[in-house]
């Protein structure tokens, strides 16, 4: 720990042992480290939660503590929680991104092997780059910064300078939740700033026609966005759990709306592939999914790349009739084909008369 | 007769100033501000990991009104009294001794391992 934390840094008054446990009085390091909790936040109840207790009551049950979207993704899979070995294997590959409040406002998440981010010193605001960024890397943090070669970053980021809490908020970060993020209203929406542009009626005449049934990702995101289509789970011989996924691929894939409701009322949204496959879990056990069909392997997505103009919005015909955007039966693997029925486009939106964007 | 009368009266003023005297030394230990809260007082008897373990979890810290983080540098923060940490203070802010004794856990990582995540 550095300096400014012992003194500066409120957290420090209560002594470490409050938290961290130890043996107080004594120099010789085992001796010292009896008794000790080297992740104090793990038990937030007795560390965070004495002062923050409003906070941890409600983070206790946060998603990025319980990671309850895996939990109802591979329910509807058909995964039973009460078999040993569903529990094994879903337990040894699948909650490493578990993080509590130490892993966002003091050290990098644990996941990521940890580390403190600044001697100690207990961020309010969590670090975006390091903490966020550290997670959510391949999937939001390049996309937003550009970091995919020849595909612009996101005008949020690169013109305005918004770091991820400017738009996601603190109760979004800590709230309890059911099921994936996706089943509760979203945090934010780009209504919530655009609202002039985008309203009915209003000068673009392109937000009139499609603001109610394409999201706004599909005409803005700035182009592609990486998918990840499988993942193998195992332990080696010396029983070392490991997994194996083949190399992301870039895509750009328009498809029908697998949570259409009053709140994302769209019939077109960007899909992203899941990093799953029917014999994900094969090693535990037979048939440890038995409704994966359940579920499309294409998924809904929000990619952070988004800027004003971009290739399929230049003109009607840049998106209406190409093939090529949207996601057909030929872009799916013969064995996911059932479980991605409901999101393949098998009627292209045809070509229109150019009009002025 | 009037002698014996006369010592009744003092024998009376003394018990009075008796009651008195013994209130005011006890009565703050009887809910006053400065009685003594059971969880914070510190065990005198020999430190040892359970005692410790124990002490610590007795000690709750009463929640602020505002989160610690948000109160102003001015104030003084209500601190629960802790065992002191300057062991480990002592060793956690001396680099070359960290460095020295810091034990790098081996990363156990299966050689099938592949790919992203």
């Amino acid at each position: 720990m550095n300096e400014e934390f012992l003194t500066e840094d409120v957290h420090s008054a209560p002594g470490c042992i409050a938290c961290h446990g130890g043996t107080p009085g004594v120099i010789d390091k085992a001796q010292a480290h009896t008794g000790l909790l080297p992740k104090a936040s793990a038990n937030p109840d007795r560390s965070c939660g004495g002062c923050h207790v409003g906070i941890v009551e409600q983070a206790q049950s946060s998603a990025h503590r319980l990671l309850p979207g895996y939990l109802t993704v591979m329910s509807e899979r058909g995964a039973d929680f009460t078999m040993p070995e569903t529990v094994k294997a879903y337990t040894t590959h699948c909650t490493k991104c578990h993080a509590d409040c130490g892993d966002c406002h003091i050290s990098r998440p644990s996941a990521l092997d940890g580390g403190l981010i600044d001697g100690h010193v207990v961020k309010r605001v969590a670090s975006v780059f390091i903490t966020c960024g550290g997670c959510h890397s391949a999937r939001i943090n390049d996309e937003y910064k550009g970091v995919h070669e020849g595909i612009p970053g996101d005008v949020h980021w690169e013109q305005a300078g918004m770091p991820c809490t400017k738009c996601h908020t603190m109760e979004e970060f800590h709230e309890g939740q059911h099921g994936t993020r996706y089943d509760s209203e979203p945090s934010v929406d780009c209504i919530d700033c655009h609202q002039e542009d985008v309203q009915l009626g209003g000068d673009n005449i392109q937000h009139t026609i499609h603001t109610n049934t394409v999201q706004c990702q599909v005409c803005h995101a700035a182009g592609e966005y990486k998918s990840c289509f499988n993942c193998h789970t195992g332990k080696d011989d010396a029983g070392i759990p490991y997994t194996t996924t083949d190399p992301s691929v870039m895509t750009f894939k328009i498809g029908r709306n697998p949570i259409q409701s009053e709140a994302r009322p769209w019939n077109y949204v960007l899909l992203r592939h899941a990093p799953t496959n029917p014999d994900l879990w094969a090693f535990y056990g037979e048939n440890l999914l038995p409704t994966f069909d359940n579920v499309p392997t294409w998924k809904a997505t929000t990619p952070h790349n988004m800027q004003k103009n971009t290739p399929q919005n230049a003109t009607c015909n840049s998106c209406h009739g190409q093939e090529e955007l949207f996601l057909t039966e030929g872009d799916v693997a013969p064995e996911t084909l059932e479980a991605n029925r409901s999101v393949i486009v098998t009627r292209i939106p045809p070509t229109r008369l150019e009009v002025e964007p | 007769m009037q002698a014996l009368s006369k010592r009744r009266w003092l024998w009376g003023l003394a018990a009075v100033a008796v009651i008195v005297i013994g209130v005011a030394i006890f009565q703050p230990a009887f809910g006053g501000e400065q009685a003594a809260t059971p969880a914070l007082d510190i065990v005198t008897a020999p430190v040892t990991a359970d005692s410790v373990q124990a002490e610590v979890v007795a000690v709750e810290m009463q929640p602020a009104e505002t989160t610690a983080s948000e109160q102003t540098s001015g104030e003084e923060i209500p601190v629960a009294d802790t065992p002191s940490s300057d062991n480990c203070i002592a060793c956690h802010t001396n680099q070359a001794l960290l460095q020295q004794l810091a034990v790098e856990p081996e990363k156990v990582e299966s050689e099938m391992a592949a790919g992203e995540g």
